[in-house]
């Protein structure tokens, strides 16, 4: 019989990786449920998953001798069960204390996977859960021997009476042998709750102190069975029975042998993602290759239905739900608040949203500065909200929801909103022209100007030189936009908006000069042929199209330019000048940044089906560039 | 054709391990991923043992235990509890519902396969 | 009309060639060059890429790379040499740098040398064509001198205006 078990697995290495990585899984679920619980009315099945979490992971520790992580987990285990039982209240300092016991078990795992040079000091953490575990059930009762003596004198008769009497009250009195004359000894069990030093003060009160001797009787534990093996059945009569149960069934098991069914349980499996781009890659070409194809030898309706559908499938292997986003933001947001002793609740709604994995990797980091800014910066303190007539708790809520070509994001807050002044003063002391009577709207876009900080102090929570700035870059650079809008003193709103997938998108072809562009579908609007007398010209503005009860502003490409397509963006709409209309189709987007650079104007690039790359037009450019002499000149505008 | 055993338990780490220690003598493993997962693969082949951890979703391992009782082909299968609960009261609810035997977690894979022995149909 | 050439590393032969490192040369104007060949993913013929307007006169264009959008800058250009005409003897190195696949348009490629450590010396203090900065030393063999670059560095760099600064590490 091996020490270790461990040991007798032989190489259990192999082992740590899925330990490691399920464990990661349990405690992510663990403080994903903690912090779901309502302490007022906790989820029994929620306190029971955790326990469920919790005690696997102890389980797993123990085989691979992870005594560090078996010791915590066992006193987080304790609590657990405390509470699912409901012999222990749920309040706050549970949670808390839970979820930082959580916390030191992420990095005890980190310290076993190598990736922490030392293993965490878990006694504080360890400490309050037991403190809390303790705190609940009553002391058990100990057994005292009492001896008082040898005695010089006799103790006092009705002294003695009523001590003894007392006791009897504070617990049980047992056996007991008094012997109250001078040399004698007075002697007694007691079963008590208390402590021995109150014993001993009480006995004081009778006699010498220095005649107390209490002994301690030692519990004769209830039979706990730490047997590591208990059989119900011996193995003979096992087996004598099993000979007769056999004969009789040996016909139906004949019958009920199938074929093994394959093994574990693959209800999902884990693929590496450069798989998965590399199929993306590959069916993207496929597409392309089909659209050849059909421009040169004419479409086949199934092959273009299957390449669509094969395309459809890949893409939404990609999509992650945006939840994998949201899920870090209340623990967040919980912890700040905490540290800023600001109150503040989260509300998520839409995390079923789902977008293209590699925007998710990419929104993450905007998303987190914009909620930290939100209880940072948007957040009043209790008093100041009560003063101003608020709820004592201000509320983040942060929703994402599709429309049309765009994933939606909102992060909204019900905090001090934007101060107007601030930013204006703000803009004069940097130099910043800002025109009389500016819009709000457009005070409130001196806010992504690079540096561009009303706080106060840079706190050490948003302040890392990460400002609104980059957040837009970033959001830009995916092919989205940011908005903001607040009103004074109610909150504030940031709107973000990104393409559901980088990937594929419905376009429309046009030509300009001999060149092939591509705009997205989604923002074109219609197109048609214009005569150049429906062109208005306004001193210094460019020309504006009159379209129904709408004048837009005309962008160019080139010098020639007869048809107007009309393109539609967040802040509205324009008319762009094109020489030829030349189709739609299904594009793969190519990102320029990947080997290049994110050039304005430019979403993007595709590879048509002839092979040669056309470029992407970036329609929100379009439709806000003004196109002016003070503005550096557009790439691909004019 | 070697014996079949069905392992149960939530969580996938300790399924490996029980597999590997098993297999490794020779017997051919099925794993389950809770209760109810193992009813239904009992229910399409006759195992020649099944150890099941207790603590799971959806249908805990004594529960199990009396389900598959209730199957005359397991009448003679041995059912052994693999959990880190020892209480006696969890026990004597196991006992009730027809577990051949109940082991403690963390296992020693030699008392394990010293028990398989044993009870292997 | 392509030529395409892809050029597996090859194993060590004898024990100099282990030692050493192998670089690709190729000539721009009066001077030869030498990069590191595990940068040079393929060697390409000539094909007109699609120009972006509003990007410097150097950067040529974008081409597509089996299904992968790769800027293409002329090196002739950037460093102000006379001659550049495109035709099909015009030679692209595509290199895979700083995670990018980039491509360059040199006069002519040479062939793939290794370069033991004492024919390595320190860089000159006279520059080449190319800023001192990106030169990690002069490579000797026989009669040829190769100005060895540091060609990530070189393509990565601001001037070349390949890379977006502000936004990297986003």
């Amino acid at each position: 019989m091996s020490a270790n078990p461990a040991k007798a697995l032989g190489d259990a290495s192999a082992f740590h990786a899925i330990f490691f990585e399920e464990a990661d899984e349990h405690l992510a679920s663990v403080e994903s449920l903690l912090l779901r619980l309502d302490p007022g009315a906790p989820d029994a099945e929620a306190l029971n998953g955790i326990f469920r979490a919790v005690h696997s992971i102890k389980g797993s520790a123990g085989m691979l001798g992870f005594a560090e992580i078996v010791s915590l987990t066992h006193v987080f285990e304790n609590l657990l069960d405390l509470l699912r039982k409901g012999e222990r209240a749920l309040a706050r300092p549970e949670v808390d204390a839970m979820l930082r016991a959580g916390d030191v078990v992420k990095s005890q795992i980190a310290f076993r996977r190598g990736s922490l040079p030392q293993a965490p000091d878990m006694r504080g953490a360890e400490a309050d859960l037991r403190e809390l575990a303790n705190a609940s059930t009553p002391a058990a009762p100990r057994k005292f021997s009492v001896r008082l003596g040898p005695l010089a004198s006799p103790i006092d008769a009705a002294e003695l009476e009523m001590m003894l009497a007392g006791l009897a009250d504070m617990g049980e009195l047992g056996e007991r042998a008094i012997d109250n004359i001078a040399g004698g000894e007075v002697r007694f069990e007691l079963s008590l709750t208390g402590a021995e030093a109150d014993l001993r003060s009480v006995l004081a009160l009778v006699v010498d102190p220095t005649l107390i001797t209490i002994g301690k009787v030692a519990e004769a534990k209830p039979p706990v069975n730490d047997e590591s093996l208990e059989l119900f059945e011996a193995p003979a009569a096992f087996r004598a029975r099993r000979g007769e149960s056999r004969r009789k069934s040996e016909g139906r098991r004949e019958a009920d042998r199938s074929a093994p069914a394959p093994q574990g349980d693959a209800s999902s499996i884990r693929v590496s993602v450069e798989k998965i781009d590399r199929l993306v890659n590959l069916v993207g070409e496929l597409v392309i290759t089909e659209a050849m194809l059909a421009q040169e030898h004419g479409s086949l309706p199934d092959l273009s239905r299957h390449t669509r559908d094969l395309q459809e499938a890949v893409m939404a292997i990609r999509m992650v739900p945006i939840s994998a986003v949201f899920s870090r933001f209340p623990r967040l947001v919980r912890e700040l608040a905490q540290r800023l002793g600001k109150e503040v609740e989260i509300k998520t709604s839409g995390e079923g949203t789902e977008l293209d994995r590699g925007m998710i990797e990419k929104i993450t980091d905007p998303l987190t500065h914009l909620v930290r800014n939100a209880v940072d910066h948007g957040m009043e303190a209790p008093e100041a909200r009560i003063a101003a007539g608020k709820p004592r708790a201000g509320t983040v809520s942060i929703t994402a929801s599709q429309r049309g070509g765009s994933i939606v994001i909102e992060v909204r807050d019900d905090g001090r909103g934007l101060d107007r002044n601030r930013i204006l003063a703000r803009a004069a002391e940097r130099g910043m022209n800002v025109p009389e009577g500016a819009s709000d709207r457009e005070v409130w876009q001196l806010v992504f100007e690079a540096g561009f900080s009303t706080a106060e102090a840079v706190t050490e929570v948003s302040g890392r030189g990460v400002g609104m700035d980059v957040v837009r870059r970033n959001i830009q650079s995916l092919g989205g936009t940011v908005e903001l809008a607040s009103t004074a003193g109610a909150g504030t709103t940031v709107t973000v908006s990104v393409p559901l997938t980088l990937a594929i998108i419905e376009a429309m072809t046009v030509g300009v000069a001999g060149k092939t562009y591509v705009l997205p579908l989604a923002s074109v609007v219609e197109s048609r042929r214009v005569g150049r007398d429906e062109l208005r010209g306004i001193a210094g503005h460019g020309s504006t199209l009159r379209v129904r009860d709408d004048y837009l502003p005309v962008r160019r490409m080139g010098e020639s330019g007869e048809i107007a397509v009309i393109v539609e963006s967040e802040s509205g709409r324009a008319a762009l000048m094109v020489d030829e209309l030349i189709g739609q189709q299904q594009v793969v987007v190519k990102s320029l940044e990947s080997n290049f650079r994110r050039i304005p104007g430019l979403s993007g690039a595709t590879i048509m089906g002839d092979g040669s790359v056309a470029l992407i037009l970036d329609v929100a450019h379009i439709v806000s560039h003004q196109g002016d002499a003070k503005c550096k000149p557009l790439p691909t505008l004019q | 054709m070697s014996k079949s055993i069905l392992v149960v338990d939530d969580t996938r780490s300790m399924r490996k391990m029980v597999a590997t220690v098993l297999q490794a003598a020779g017997y051919s493993v099925e794993e389950a991923g809770d209760g109810a997962e193992a009813l239904e693969r009992a229910k399409t082949r006759v195992f020649d043992l099944v150890v099941t951890d207790h603590n799971m979703p959806r249908m805990d391992g004594v529960t199990l235990v009396r389900e598959l009782r209730g199957l005359p082909e397991y009448d003679a299968v041995a059912l052994i509890v693999l959990s880190t609960e020892t209480g006696a009261e969890l026990k004597a609810k196991g006992r009730d519902a027809g577990a051949t035997g109940w082991m403690a977690k963390p296992f020693d894979p030699q008392k394990m396969l010293d028990i398989v022995r044993q009870f292997v149909a | 009309m392509q030529t395409v050439t892809n050029l597996a590393v090859a194993q060590p032969r004898t024990a100099a060639e282990a030692e050493g490192r192998e670089f690709l040369t190729f000539r721009l104007g009066a001077e030869e060059y030498g990069i590191e060949i595990l940068k040079v993913q393929e060697i390409r013929g000539w094909e007109v890429p699609t120009a972006i307007a509003g990007t410097p006169e150097f950067i040529k264009g974008v081409i597509n790379l089996r299904g992968t959008i790769v800027p293409i800058v002329d090196l002739r250009l950037k460093f102000g040499l006379e001659k550049a005409n495109y035709d099909e003897f015009t030679v692209v190195i595509i290199l895979s740098v700083a995670r990018r696949v980039v491509g360059i348009v040199v006069d002519a490629v040479s062939d793939v040398v290794t370069l033991a450590p004492e024919q390595i010396r320190p860089a000159p203090e006279f520059g080449a064509s190319v800023d001192a900065r990106f030169i990690t030393g002069l490579g000797t063999l026989g009669e040829r001198m190769l100005v060895l670059a540091d060609i990530e560095r070189l393509m990565t760099s601001r001037d070349m205006q390949l890379v977006d600064h502000a936004t990297q590490n986003a």
